[in-house]
This record gives C-alpha cells, sequence and structure tokens, in this order.
C-alpha cells in the first residue's frame, strides 16, 4: 500500500467533556471522557484505536462524527474544518465520514427492511428514486449478500449478516471514510474473519480509510496500519504496526498485549504477561501524575506527580510515559506456534 | 435466574433452523382464540358496529315518533313486550330503537374524539421528546395544566361556553384526553432517541421528521393501539356523563347517556328506560377495556419484531 | 487428564426443538465425561448446540425444548429422572452457573451484598448477619477491592468485569463440585477477561471444582481448559487435550476455526475465514453436517455421516478422513451465503 497519502481526518488537541448533574441541575464535577486526542489518517489508511472500556475511544469516535459536542479542540475532514459544523456543513461532513456501530442488533431498526435502511441512505444522498433499487442491488453485493436480502427485517439475518448490513448502510452515501466502533467484537471468531476480510477488500477496491476501534489487540493488529492505545482519554502510545507489536514501550500496551488470549496453550503459558490489577479509575478525577500509575508494574515518584507528555521516540512512535526508553518489551507470542 | 439466555439459545437455534417470517396477524389471532373473554368482546362489538351503521334497518320503529300503543291508557310507558321489545318510554318511543340509534351516537363520538385525542397526543408527545429542550418544557406543562383540571368540571366548562352539539362533545372530550396520550408517547420517546438505531439513522444525516415517522413511530403503534382500545372506553363513558348532566347530545336525539338520565326520574315504576341503556354501555365499555388488555398481553412480546 | 472419576457423565444425549418450520435438531447424541477438578471446553459457532446442550444438563430447557433420548449422570445420579424439587436444590447446591451478560443474573434492583448472602441464607442456612459476613469475604476472594463498600452498591454501579466476579462469587458461595460457565468473558475486554480467567482458574483449583467452558473463541480455551469437545451442528465433531486439538486438529471444523483467528506474531496475510453459513438444523443428516464448507471433502462425506470414533487415547473425532490434516491447508473464498 501507498506510503505518502492525502490527509482526510485531521483531529487535534479534542476534548469531550460531560458535565455531571446533581440535584437542581448543578453541575458538580466533569468527566473528561475524551482529553487532549489528536490523530490523523490518510486515504485508504487504517489507524487502529485500543483500550478498555471507559477509555474514551467509543466517545471519540462519536465526537468526530459529532453524535456528540466535542468541547475543544479542531476536527478537520478533507481539508475542512467540521468542528463547528452546522446544517449543509454537517451533512456534508456525513457524505464524507460515516460510522459502523458494534451491535448490529441495536443499530438497525427492527422495524425497517434491509432495502429501506439502505435506500433511506441514498435519498440523504440524493440518489434519484428510479435509481435506488440499482444501487441498493449493488451496495448489497459489494458487502457480500443477495438482492434478495433487501426485503428481510434485521432479525431474519444471522449476526454476521447484520453486520453486513450496517457496513451497506454506511457505504451507501459513498463516504471516503468509516469510523468502526468495536465491528466485529460481538461475532463470533469465524464470522468475525469473514468480516475483517470484507473491511480488507472494500480498503482494497474503494480506497476506504478507518478509524477502527477494538478492545482486541490481535484484531487491530489484522487491521491496521498505525495503532493508538488510549487510557483514560487519551493516547498513551501510537505507532505503525510492526513497531508497536515488536516493541511496545507503555507498560499499559504491554499489559493489553499480555491479555490476549493466544491460540496456544503452550504459548499461553510461557509468555510474559503483566496483569493489570484494579480498575480503570474514574473519567471525572484522574489520578494526578501519569493517569495509569496506579496500575502500573514500574511506576516511580516522578509518575505520581508529573505528567509525561507524547514524546516522539523513534519516527511515527509516541510514548507517554517517562520510562519508555528503558522499557522494553520481552513478552508475546514467542514459544512454539508461530 | 437465567430465562432470557434459555430464550436466547432457542433463538439461536431457531435462527439457524428457517428465515423466521413471523406473521403478526396470524400470531395475533391466534392469542385472540386463547382469551375468551377477548373473543367475546370482539363479537360483541362487530355486532354492535354493524347494528349501528345499519340502524335504519335494523330498528323496529322510529326512534323519534312516539306511537299512541308506546303508552297504557294513564299514560305511562309499556314495559317490554311483543310490539316494543325492550318497552318504551314515557313519551311512547321504542327504547330498542332509540338505543340503537343511540350506540351510533355513543360510538361515532367514542371513536372519533378518540381518534383526534390521539393523533394530538402523538404529535405531542413525539416532538416533546424527540426535541428537547424549550419545546419539551412548554408542550409539557401544557399537558401538566390540562391533567390537573377535574375532567368533568373542564369539560362542563368548555361546553358551557360552546354548547352542547355533537362535534362541539367531540371537539371537547378530544382536547381534554390527548394529554393521556402525550404522556405515554413522551416518556417512550425519550427512551427510544437513546436507542442506536436512532443515532445511526441521524449519523447518515437523515431529518428528524423522517426519523420520527419511519424510525419512532412503528415502535409506538402497539402501545397507540393498546390505549386508543382503551381510550374509547373513557370516551364512551364521558360523553355518557355529559349527556347524563344534560349538557352533552341533545335531546330527542338519543343517546345512551340521556336516555339513561331521562330513564332516572322513573326508574322505580318503569325499571327498563334505566337497565337497557345502562347494561349497553356496561358492556360496551368492558369489551372495550378486555380488548385493551388482550392486545396490551399478546403486543408486548411482539414489540420488536421477534 | 483421562476422567477417572467423573462428576458428570453425559450419554447419548439429544435435543429438539419443535418449531412452526420443523423440528430443529439443537443436539445429537451428545456424549462426553467429566473429571471431578477438569476443566472442560465446548467450543463451536453459535447455533452449533453448545449453549442448550449446558442448558439441557441443568435442566434449564424451556418448552418447546426438550432432551429427547439419553442421560445425563451428575455423580451417578441420573438427573433427567429427577423430580424438580430436587432438580433445584441439585442446581443450588452442587453447581454453580456463569453466564454471559452478568446483568442477566444479577438483580438490578437489589444491593450486591443482599443477592450474594441470599444464596448463602438459603444454600447453608446462615444468618443475615452471618451470611453478610461470608458474602464480604466471598467479594474479597473474587479480589473486588473495597469489599466492604461494594456490598451496598447495586450492579450497575460495577463495572462489567467486577460483575462478572460477582456472579462468579454466587456460583462459587455454595461450593459447588460443578460449574457451567457460558461465554463468561464475551462481553468483556480483553484485560478484564483476562482476570475473570485467572481468578476462575485460581478458585475452581483450589476447591477442586469442575468447570464447563462453553464460547465460540478458541483461544479463551486455550488459555484455559484442558481437554475440549469442538461441536458443530448439534454434534460433538472433536474431543481431546487442549494442548493435542490446538497442535495437531483431526477434524477440518477444528482446523478451520484455528486458522480464522487472528494472531498477534508472524506474517499479517487474509484471514483464512469458514466460508458458508451452518447448516440447516431441522434438516435430517445426510453424510457429514461440515461437507459443504470442508475444503478436503470427498464424494464419502456427503453420503455417510462419520460416527464419532476413538482416533487415540483421550482423542475422538467425527471425520472421514480422521488424520493429522496439514495445516497449510488455507480455507478461502467467503461468503454469507
Amino acid at each position: 500500500m501507498s506510503v505518502a497519502r492525502e490527509q482526510v481526518l485531521e483531529v487535534r488537541d479534542l476534548k469531550v467533556h460531560f458535565p455531571i448533574r446533581g440535584s437542581f441541575g448543578r453541575t458538580t464535577g466533569i468527566v473528561r471522557a475524551v482529553d487532549g486526542v489528536s490523530i490523523e489518517l490518510g486515504r485508504g489508511e487504517t489507524l487502529g484505536i485500543a483500550g478498555e472500556s471507559g477509555c474514551g475511544k467509543s466517545t471519540l469516535a462519536r465526537a468526530m462524527l459529532r453524535i456528540v459536542e466535542p468541547t475543544a479542540g479542531r476536527i478537520v475532514v478533507g481539508g475542512e474544518d467540521v468542528t463547528a459544523a452546522r446544517g449543509p456543513a454537517l451533512r456534508h461532513l456525513l457524505k464524507v465520514m460515516q460510522m459502523v456501530f458494534q451491535d448490529p442488533n441495536d443499530s438497525l431498526n427492527p422495524r425497517v427492511k434491509v432495502g429501506a435502511a439502505i435506500e433511506e441512505a441514498l435519498i440523504v444522498a440524493h440518489v434519484a428514486p428510479q435509481d435506488r433499487p440499482h444501487r441498493v442491488q449493488e451496495i448489497l453485493r459489494t458487502v457480500g449478500l443477495p438482492y434478495a436480502f433487501a426485503r428481510r427485517y434485521p432479525h431474519e439475518l444471522s449476526g454476521g449478516q447484520r453486520q453486513r448490513v450496517g457496513i451497506a448502510r454506511a457505504l451507501a452515501v459513498g463516504p471516503q471514510l468509516l469510523v468502526c466502533d468495536e465491528p466485529v467484537s460481538a461475532l463470533d471468531v469465524s464470522v468475525r474473519a469473514q468480516i475483517i476480510n470484507l473491511f480488507q477488500d472494500l480498503q482494497d477496491q474503494l480506497g476506504l480509510g478507518y478509524v477502527f476501534i477494538s478492545h482486541d489487540l490481535a484484531v487491530l493488529r489484522q487491521m491496521s496500519h498505525r495503532v493508538a492505545v488510549m487510557y483514560l482519554g487519551r493516547v498513551v502510545e501510537q505507532a505503525p504496526n510492526q513497531v508497536l507489536y515488536a516493541q511496545p514501550l507503555h507498560p499499559y500496551t504491554q499489559a493489553l498485549l499480555g491479555s490476549v488470549p493466544l491460540p496456544s496453550p503452550k504459548a499461553n503459558r510461557a509468555r510474559q504477561r503483566i496483569h493489570l490489577v484494579g480498575e480503570v479509575p474514574s473519567p471525572s478525577s484522574p489520578p494526578p501524575g501519569c493517569p495509569f500509575h496506579p496500575r502500573c508494574p514500574i511506576a516511580q515518584d516522578v509518575c505520581r506527580n508529573e505528567v509525561p507528555p507524547l514524546r516522539v521516540i523513534a519516527s511515527g512512535h509516541h510514548v507517554a510515559c517517562h520510562f519508555a526508553q528503558a522499557n522494553v518489551w520481552a513478552g508475546g507470542e514467542r514459544v512454539g506456534q508461530a | 435466574m437465567a430465562r432470557p439466555e434459555v430464550e436466547q439459545a432457542i433463538l439461536d437455534a431457531e435462527e439457524l433452523a428457517a428465515v423466521r417470517q413471523v406473521s403478526t396477524w396470524r400470531t395475533l389471532l391466534e392469542s385472540l382464540l386463547h382469551n375468551v373473554p377477548a373473543m367475546l368482546s370482539v363479537v360483541f362489538l362487530l355486532i354492535l358496529v354493524a347494528v349501528a351503521i345499519l340502524a335504519p334497518y335494523v330498528a323496529p320503529h322510529n326512534p323519534l315518533q312516539g306511537f299512541v300503543q308506546g303508552l297504557t291508557s294513564q299514560g305511562a310507558p309499556v314495559p317490554p313486550g311483543k310490539t316494543f321489545l325492550l318497552g318504551t318510554d314515557e313519551n311512547g318511543r321504542d327504547i330498542l330503537s332509540r338505543m340503537i340509534y343511540g350506540a351510533r351516537v355513543s360510538l361515532t363520538i367514542g371513536i372519533v374524539a378518540n381518534g383526534i385525542a390521539i393523533v394530538i397526543g402523538v404529535m405531542v408527545g413525539m416532538v416533546a421528546g424527540y426535541f428537547g429542550g424549550w419545546i419539551d418544557t412548554l408542550l409539557m406543562r401544557v399537558t401538566d395544566v390540562v391533567m390537573a383540571f377535574p375532567i368533568l368540571l373542564l369539560a362542563i366548562a368548555l361546553i358551557a361556553v360552546t354548547g352542547p352539539s355533537i362535534t362541539n362533545i367531540i371537539l371537547v372530550i378530544a382536547l381534554i384526553y390527548w394529554v393521556n396520550m402525550a404522556r405515554v408517547v413522551h416518556g417512550m420517546v425519550l427512551s427510544l432517541k437513546e436507542r442506536e438505531f436512532v443515532t445511526a439513522t441521524r449519523t447518515l444525516g437523515v431529518g428528524p421528521w423522517r426519523i420520527l415517522f419511519r424510525h419512532i413511530l412503528p415502535h409506538l403503534s402497539s402501545a397507540i393501539i393498546v390505549y386508543g382500545s382503551l381510550g374509547v372506553a373513557t370516551t364512551v363513558l364521558l360523553e355518557a356523563s355529559l349527556s347524563y348532566i344534560g349538557i352533552g347530545v341533545p335531546v330527542p336525539m338519543p343517546s345512551w347517556g340521556n336516555m339513561i338520565a331521562e330513564g332516572q326520574a322513573t326508574y322505580q315504576v318503569a325499571p327498563w328506560l334505566l337497565i337497557y341503556p345502562g347494561i349497553a354501555l356496561v358492556l360496551t365499555v368492558l369489551a372495550f377495556n378486555l380488548i385493551g388488555d388482550w392486545l396490551r398481553d399478546a403486543l408486548d412480546p411482539m414489540q420488536e419484531g421477534k | 487428564m483421562c476422567a477417572i472419576e467423573p462428576v458428570l457423565q453425559v450419554q447419548g444425549v439429544s435435543i429438539e426443538i419443535p418449531t412452526r418450520h420443523g423440528t430443529v435438531h439443537a443436539a445429537r447424541d451428545v456424549d462426553f465425561a467429566l473429571g471431578r477438578g477438569e476443566r472442560l471446553g465446548i467450543v463451536g459457532e453459535s447455533g452449533s448446540g453448545k449453549t442448550i446442550t449446558a442448558l439441557g444438563i441443568m435442566r434449564l430447557l424451556l418448552p418447546p425444548a426438550h432432551v429427547t433420548s439419553g442421560r445425563i449422570l451428575f455423580e451417578g445420579r441420573d438427573v433427567t429422572t429427577m423430580h424438580p424439587k430436587d432438580v433445584n436444590r441439585w442446581r443450588g447446591n452442587e453447581v454453580g452457573m456463569i453466564f454471559q451478560d452478568p446483568l442477566t443474573s444479577l438483580n438490578p434492583f437489589l444491593r450486591i451484598g443482599i443477592q450474594v448472602a441470599e444464596v448463602l441464607e438459603i444454600h447453608r442456612g446462615l444468618s443475615r448477619a452471618q451470611a453478610m459476613a461470608e458474602a464480604e469475604q466471598l467479594l474479597r476472594r473474587v479480589q473486588i477491592s473495597d469489599a466492604r463498600r461494594r456490598l451496598s452498591e447495586y450492579p450497575h454501579q460495577l463495572s462489567g468485569g467486577m460483575r462478572q466476579r460477582v456472579v462468579i462469587a454466587i456460583a462459587m458461595a455454595t461450593r459447588p463440585k460443578m460449574i457451567i460457565a457460558d461465554e463468561p468473558t464475551t462481553a468483556l475486554d480483553v484485560t478484564a477477561q483476562a482476570n475473570v480467567l485467572d481468578l476462575l482458574r485460581d478458585l475452581t483449583e483450589a476447591e477442586r471444582t469442575s468447570v464447563v467452558l462453553i464460547t465460540h473463541d478458541l483461544s479463551v480455551i486455550a488459555d484455559f481448559c484442558e481437554r475440549v469437545l469442538v461441536m458443530y451442528a448439534g454434534r460433538i465433531v472433536e474431543e481431546g487435550s487442549v494442548d493435542e486439538v490446538i497442535s495437531e486438529p483431526r477434524h477440518p471444523y477444528t482446523q478451520a476455526l484455528l486458522n480464522s483467528i487472528p494472531r498477534l506474531q508472524g506474517a499479517v496475510g487474509r484471514l483464512p475465514s469458514i466460508p458458508g453459513a451452518p447448516p440447516d438444523l431441522t434438516r435430517e443428516l445426510q453424510g457429514c453436517p461440515f461437507a459443504p464448507r470442508c475444503p478436503v471433502a470427498y464424494d464419502r462425506c456427503r453420503t455417510e455421516v462419520p460416527e464419532l470414533l476413538e482416533i487415540g487415547p483421550g482423542r475422538r473425532a467425527a471425520c472421514h478422513l480422521a488424520q493429522p490434516i496439514p495445516s497449510n491447508i488455507t480455507l478461502e473464498g467467503d461468503l454469507a451465503e
């Protein structure tokens, strides 16, 4: 795949804060769901975003599509600042960038047939009525479904087929960029492989860019060109795929990698496993210093007091850890099983 | 403890078994056959509606005409007998014929007034619930105010101003009863608009009105049907109450309410004046309530098309 | 690893669900044993019959689903003929259950402490005060920090991982002899998954509790179980120790499942997915149910149902070609039909 890419998405220092309302509507606190995230994406590129639930990855996705309002920062899509776009500008944004949701059970209206759901997107995209049946057929074929499925209701489809419909609907407006929020985590392993392949085929055919969100680093390795790891509303490590999986530097990334179960009992027993104890702290009262320090196996005094900035370690490799250079990874799937 | 899981497993198994073409109508009909009270109610109401529509052909006499043979030599109402199946009133008019024409009036008012109330209520509830903000506050305050009034007093006051006529009664009843529907719909829309499929549709760039009518309204349909059938019962009762206190359907046009009111004066000597319209009213209200209950149970599990 | 002292013996169990579209054969002639302290995995796609088999074992099937044949022996007692009252006592005292969504097994309106204590009161006859003290101990054992405070919280105040640990605490409260866990970590993050699996392993190892873990993910089985059953279309198609089944799968379906898992190492290529979809379970079997999706199927597979045969010590497979399958076979082409 090409290296020098035309940039389609740029997010600068994005913040999404939600006020916590107490009695009588007074603001009693702030949830910093996304707290200063910067990412960019080129045409035909996939950026993986990893992290546990509560790390802000879903809020980030929703803010980019303006489903939730960003508090601060900038979102530039195709050269246009859409951070505060309204009316026609917002509709234009939604034509360039679309979303695939996690659970197709929830994101498809159970009362609307597959064909009608896709047609609705075509109406928004101003496709003439006489062209729509043909386009529905074409889009269904693109995602690997027969035209007969247009007459079915979502509950008459399997989980994998439903997610194909979710993808078809997003594609119908002709976007350049898909934001995919855990699109395969509700699926069986065997179906998951089919959908991952579909995403890759679509990228090859249509030159789509993906922001691909998942808690599963193995899925992201399969899908992404670059991966950003989020913790408590911030990116703590970002690197090209080959680099991140070979040489993860942030202890959180290492812990995430160590948590992925491997399809090999021997490798599971043999590998280094950093156990993350405790829970993700509440984004309404993040710990002082490095947000990861309460769960970090190598935390020092400096981590409790100073927030580590996101530093460039090597070309394209950014890490927010005071001990990034010293923290060499010795885990992974080293034993048996290639 | 594990019931949802069990069901899911079966659904999964069924999912593979065949593409399920669940016919809502067929399932509904099947459940009706297992619910004897509801089935009797449906039969009763079908007959009632047919009789009301065919009143000129079904009624044995002219409902407005006082018959000479309809009064005894002392000028008292004739008890039920061969000529007048359910007897006559103090003007010598046939009770049965008056009840048949009265069904027309009562059912028309019940269904039309309730229909208008549903349309207003659904619209207000949807708009307030979906758009939120000041529109929500404004519309819901209005419903609060309407709800705070005693219904009968409000109706009396409005009719005192507008004058009694069938059109005015329909409008007054509709203007009072839409609030119930608005409340129900408002609550449902508040939760529906948080559903992922609404977010997904919004993300496509689909406008709010299309989302309301194409995506949210179908999810309200079973609630509308249930509350609608229960609403007919209350509306028929309110019409009867208004007619009973003399500000409803203007005499001599018969409605069950004014028949009961007229029969009240003589119920000790001629109880049939009061009893038969009373029975008709009770049975009709009961039937609509039973059907409403049945629909609520029958439509609930099918809510999401499973 | 061989079941010397079986806790559970499932003998030729078939489960059918009559539906409008015909009878679904959800489980066909399922046959296995579970040893004391053993961790057994059951793996398969949704609709493979793995969950329904577990529900059948627990006597939790809802009509119209029912067991049509076979016996289920728990420590020698036949569960299928047990009186419903005894079934309840057996389930409460000797078996623990953990399901995918902890929110369906926890009551959203009751405080955590009461839900844990209730089990102890009913099944261990403790007083409320004793039960509460014991509940706090149990929450500590499942590594819930600040256990005393959590007792008075409601399920929605806990994270997904914590909720599942509460469910484990409840399941382990009666010191059961067997735990059935149906996709216990599928709704969780990888980090919470790793913690829950480790916790479940530590607890059950300490008490010599047998575990049946049901999942669609062979990696979870590789991480947690000692022995595995692979199910397809309601039948067991392969059985063996996890080490052997994963390093040397003898059924093409097992191989295909393994291939479709994204890896953390090695070259990133196209993921080999399994083409097609699982078969219609209302049909009678005519040949191997996997044959239409199988890359190595031949004439015999389409006409003759392969029996589940012993192919080595503790290993069984239902494949006419039950010999080691070269792992370089790739299954290509993917279309959901």
